[in-house]
């Protein structure tokens, strides 16, 4: 939807000037604001919505954020999506549960023993256990929604010409 | 290494563009000024008219053109006559000089002469151009009488010319120019003419009559007139 601006008289023109120039000095502060927003409402929320789903723990589902914006050139921005959560032996389970893991064997660190819980009620010195499926929930997530960040963006920086260029402008 | 993925967003939108705009409104805001300037001065040529007929000396009755159209068909004929003057004028030229073309480009000059057209548009200035043009004939003719003879044609060539020469003949000064006229007419200027002594502030005149009315009662007080006639 292009951004259509009417003018009328020679006055809207040097007025649409003035307003260029005041556009110029807040369009970077715009967009940074804006962009984080965007990106944390869709890209971020169907994150923690499929990891909730998954079953992922709720450590790991805080530890995925939208980490640094990157403003690249005068065109483009890069968004650095991090997920990431350390067991106390140093593992990543994120990495484990995006990834996904090979059987492996497992023994205790701290205690003497394992313990499986209600659901698994044995101790046990150190056993193999059988590799988790990578669910690629962040990489997937990410490429389904970019274009919807993107889309969401144009309509707010629509948004913002019509609202900063007074009555001129309109979406047509 | 924790999960780091990453994606780009199109700003598309950027200082440059805005720069970018604000050239092009800069550009049409010239163009746009441009052709306003050109409007009004075309609408002001309209509304003045042109030529004699323009300013305040403009006839409000007595068939001034005031529209273009009616002013080109003058121009026509005024174009005519002077094409005969000048043939008559070269016919003269040529009893005693020879066959030379262009006489009044010699005279008028190329500029003058090609543009000899605009008589019918700006008597005056014609007029003032064509006396200062005159003496440049120097030794060739005499100017004076030259000056005078062109002069006495253009008087006859039309009734054109006869309401301008009207108009200066009626001016109520004579001495005011055009600017001071107009500026009179627009309430800008006001002249007192007065033989009065003193200046010529609004209060000071109305003070001089004043005096004059005063000054009249009381002779009329002092020496009041006798009829002597029966004694």
């Amino acid at each position: 939807m292009p951004l259509k601006i009417r003018f009328e008289t020679i006055q809207d023109i040097k007025e649409f000037r003035r307003t260029v120039q005041v556009l110029k000095l807040q369009i970077l502060q715009f967009q940074a604001i804006v962009v984080r927003d965007i990106a944390n409402e869709i890209t971020m929320f169907v994150i923690h919505a499929k990891m909730r789903a998954a079953g992922f723990s709720e450590k790991i589902i805080d530890g995925t954020i939208l980490d640094n914006i990157e403003i690249i050139g005068n065109k483009k921005i890069r968004f650095h999506i991090r997920s990431e959560y350390f067991s106390s032996t140093g593992f990543d389970v994120a990495v484990g549960r995006e990834e996904g893991t090979d059987d492996h064997f497992i023994k205790p660190v701290v205690k003497e023993a394992l313990h499986g819980g209600s659901e698994w009620p044995f101790f046990s010195k150190g056993h193999e256990v059988s590799g988790i499926m990578a669910l690629f929930i962040v990489k997937d997530t990410v490429n389904e929604t970019a274009p919807r960040v993107q889309e969401q963006y144009r309509r707010e920086l629509l948004q913002w010409y019509i609202a900063n260029l007074g009555g001129i402008a309109s979406a047509s | 290494m924790p999960v780091d993925e990453i994606f780009d967003l199109d700003l598309e939108s950027d200082t440059d563009n805005l720069d970018k705009l604000d050239r092009l409104a800069a550009k049409a805001t010239v163009s746009l000024e441009k052709k306003r300037k050109a409007l009004e001065e075309a609408q002001r040529k309209l509304k003045e008219g042109s030529g004699a007929f323009r300013g305040p000396n403009t006839p409000s009755v007595g068939g001034a053109p005031q529209d273009l159209r009616a002013l080109s068909k003058q121009d026509k004929k005024t174009q005519k006559k002077l094409g005969r003057l000048e043939e008559k004028i070269r016919k003269d030229e040529v009893k005693q000089f020879g066959d030379k073309k262009g006489f009044l480009k010699d005279i008028l000059g190329p500029k003058t002469a090609k543009n000899i057209f605009n008589i019918g548009r700006n008597p005056l200035g014609f007029l003032t151009g064509a006396l200062k043009s005159l003496p440049i004939l120097g030794g060739i003719l005499a100017a004076k009488e030259m000056a005078e003879f062109v002069i006495q044609e253009l008087v006859k060539l039309d009734a054109f010319f006869k309401a301008f020469i009207d108009i200066i003949d009626n001016r109520t000064n004579r001495f005011r120019d055009l600017e001071t006229q107009a500026r009179i007419a627009a309430g800008l200027q006001q002249d007192i003419i007065t033989t009065a002594d003193g200046g010529v502030d609004p209060r000071e005149s109305f003070n001089t009559f004043n005096i004059f009315e005063m000054n009249l009662i009381n002779e009329n007080d002092k020496y009041e007139l006798q009829n002597t006639s029966g004694t």
